[in-house]
């Protein structure tokens, strides 16, 4: 992974120092709270209901051992002893007061960590692939781009105060493990007459108007990358929609102009600047890339006796071992997925306690790294074969054995109205009530992989629209209610990325718990042998879908 | 009106004379008169600007949470206009470090106080990209450092 140098460590001990003094010209009120919100905004503090919230920087979701026990550290010190992963592969603590903000960051920069850029009108945090360099089916490694775009991206002066916040996420694979079509850019690694670049969607994003990215260029030389999405960036800045917060997301413009007149004005964008001075030189393309050099993997077979015999020994641990892990590229090794969707549980919550048993995991079987998904899950990239029945006692011992990836459990949710202030209704009871009642192993194995997706609200933080079964919160009359969709996909093993339809009116909390309950019943009675749920969806139309939603009624 | 001049080796607090000012329609009909400096609006493209003869530009922001001046800075200088980029509106210390880099060589500060933009300016040590004030992205600094040390 990458590790900062003293260069890096500099520019976040900068931000932290101006930052500090930010709080401080705030408490003596020489910055109103209009001046200081965007300022605090660009370094990820949050104003809750209850309490601050900030979200921590995790670059493309890859963290070391330090670093997370220094965030299990920070959460037990400063917070109530847990955090929260997102759906940007980030991490927030929930209740941080103002003051301690800045000793906070302090901490984190100890271990070439920040809040930068994680909130505000600018580029975002960069996320990608959780497996990618672990994944057989990777045309290259992004994580080098990544990093690449993020370091490109951080206090860029030109981009600091754009209409509207920018998410970009980068993938080698096929996979829907980086949602790109769902961000204001999308970037896929393709080959083309034996040469690697990206393909750029562009317009992607869910909230009020959901879209999925539009094809803007289909092959991008990898090294014109930084200059290409300059382009991008200059045309959104200056012609985005400035008059209507809804309507400021890259998307919107994307729509008004017509992807191909979007994409030329970007060509001539591309065209006017000097790009050489924007692109990176072979050798600094060469220095990031060394960091993401694969570990000291072992010669290994195939196959594991140890691994075999544990399965055949302990059925709970047959069961994660297929349900929780991915091929990896490398013989002898997998990739553990890590469920902190435990039934009963917040999605993804994690404690301090949780956070030093990853950190000394990973280090002990995992080459020191474990990845944020946004899924709200962590993955092991890295593991032996003949490792994962000591892996998994350990994730068992610390309350992170749950069997559910994938599956009708394994739900996205929003922090919703328990926590913050644009939600009509809260998300994670919802999921904590749906995941109970597919906790237990056959139910759950009998429906198999089920996307479900969670949203407080129409800012579609929980990703409803990309659900095969979304729920969305509403407000009716300052009550909490609750509309579902059916049908939609990231995309990947999934096929094209699709959003979900609205099904009808809205439903209370004890009605949704039973409609999607009756949805799940409908499929699994009129499924064709091995379908999955999707496909009978799409098979069968959302008409008696829909009507098992309502049959209640 | 008090100002900060980034134009010199160190920042300068200046109280600058009024200039006369033309806006883009009046310049393109009757050019800009020496002295004088040219208004572009927020929207006005920059390419679309006679620059010749044209002696400062002034870019406004009409909140500091409209960045649009930023990029009409950076394709002035881009276009090798060399005279003063003047930022004009929500100029905020916060910002000054940012405006610095896309370009902009005079601040108008309007009764702030001066000593903030200073220290603002000197706060960060490099910078991860490119920009329009000359400055090199530290990749291209730590390059040229590590062919010194190959070159001793």
């Amino acid at each position: 992974m990458y590790r900062y140098d003293q260069f890096d460590e500099a520019i976040v001990r900068a931000r932290v120092a101006e930052f500090r003094g930010q709080v401080d010209r705030r408490l003596s009120g020489e910055l109103s709270e209009d001046e200081f919100k965007p300022l605090r905004l660009m370094n990820g503090l949050y104003l809750q209901l209850h309490a601050y919230m900030l979200r921590v920087a995790v670059p493309y979701g890859v963290l070391s051992s330090t670093q997370l026990r220094k965030l299990a550290h920070v959460a037990r010190t400063y917070d109530k002893g847990y955090a929260h992963l997102t759906t940007r592969q980030n991490l927030q603590f929930n209740w941080p007061s103002l003051v301690d903000a800045p000793k906070i960051l302090d901490e984190l920069a100890d271990v070439g960590m920040h809040a930068i850029q994680t909130s505000g009108n600018c580029i975002r945090n960069v996320t990608s692939d959780p497996q990618a360099g672990a994944t057989a089916g990777e045309i290259e490694d992004p994580r080098p781009w990544c990093e690449i775009i993020r370091q490109w991206s951080t206090l860029h002066p030109e981009f600091s105060f754009l209409p509207r916040k920018f998410k970009i996420a980068v993938t080698g694979a096929a996979s829907a493990r980086a949602a790109i079509e769902i961000h204001d850019v999308g970037l896929r690694l393709v080959r083309s007459d034996g040469e690697v670049g990206f393909e750029a969607l562009v317009g992607g994003g869910l909230g009020r108007t959901p879209r999925l990215g539009r094809m803007i260029k289909e092959f991008l030389p990898k090294d014109r990358l930084l200059s290409y999405l300059e382009a991008v960036l200059r045309v959104y800045n200056a012609e985005g929609r400035r008059d209507n917060k809804y309507k400021a997301r890259i998307k919107i413009l994307v729509d008004d102009l017509g992807p191909e007149r979007f994409a030329e004005k970007v060509e001539a964008a591309w065209a006017e600047m000097d790009a050489a001075s924007v692109d990176l030189p072979d050798e600094e393309i060469a220095r990031i890339e060394d960091y993401f050099a694969p570990p000291a993997f072992e010669r290994l077979a195939p196959s594991s006796d140890v691994f075999e015999r544990a399965k055949e020994r302990d059925a709970a641990f047959a069961r994660w071992a297929r349900i929780n892990l991915s091929a990896h590229k490398i013989p002898g090794y997998a990739i553990v997925n890590v469920s902190a969707k435990p039934i009963g549980g917040a999605p993804g919550d994690v404690t301090s306690d949780q956070m030093e048993a990853l950190a000394d995991i990973a280090e002990r079987y995992a080459f020191d790294e474990a990845r944020v998904t946004h899924e709200q899950n962590v993955c092991l990239p890295h593991v032996k074969l003949d490792d994962l029945p000591a892996v998994y006692e350990a994730l068992r011992a610390a309350g992170l054995g749950e069997a559910n990836i994938g599956q009708a459990s394994d739900i996205i949710a929003c922090p919703g109205l328990d926590y913050c202030t644009l939600a009509n209704a809260r998300a994670i009871p919802i999921a904590q009530r749906v995941a109970a009642r597919y906790g237990d192993p056959q139910s759950a194995d009998d429906i198999g992989d089920l996307k479900i997706k969670i949203s407080g609200c129409i800012n579609a933080c929980g990703h409803h629209h990309v659900g095969h079964i979304g729920v969305i919160g509403v407000d009716k009359k300052g009550e909490e209610f609750y509309q579902i969709l059916l049908g939609g996909t990231a995309g990947g093993e999934d096929g094209a990325a699709a959003l979900g339809e609205i099904t009808g009116r809205a439903l209370s909390a004890d009605e949704t718990v039973d409609a999607v309950d009756r949805v799940i019943r409908f499929y699994k009675d009129n499924r064709e042998p091995g379908e999955k749920f999707l496909n009978a969806y799409r098979r069968l139309g959302p008409e008696p879908f829909k009507e098992a939603i309502y049959a209640d009624a | 009106m008090l100002t900060l001049n980034l134009s010199g080796a160190a920042p300068r607090i200046e109280r600058a004379a009024p200039r006369d000012e033309v806006g883009l329609d009046e310049a393109k009909a009757a050019g800009v008169a020496p002295g004088a400096a040219l208004v572009l609006e927020n929207d006005a493209d920059v390419l679309d600007a006679p620059l010749d003869h044209v002696d400062a530009v002034i870019l406004n922001f009409p909140s500091f949470t409209d960045g649009r001046a930023y990029g009409q800075a950076r394709r002035l200088r881009a276009r090798g206009f060399g005279g003063d980029i003047i930022a004009r509106g929500s100029v905020l210390r916060d910002q000054a470090i940012f405006m610095s880099r896309c370009g902009f060589t005079v601040l108008e500060l309007g009764g702030q106080n001066p000593e903030g933009f200073l220290e603002a300016l000197s706060l960060y040590p490099a910078f991860y990209q490119s920009a329009s004030d000359g400055s090199s992205a530290l990749w291209a600094s730590r390059h040229a450092r590590g062919r010194d040390r190959e070159a001793a």
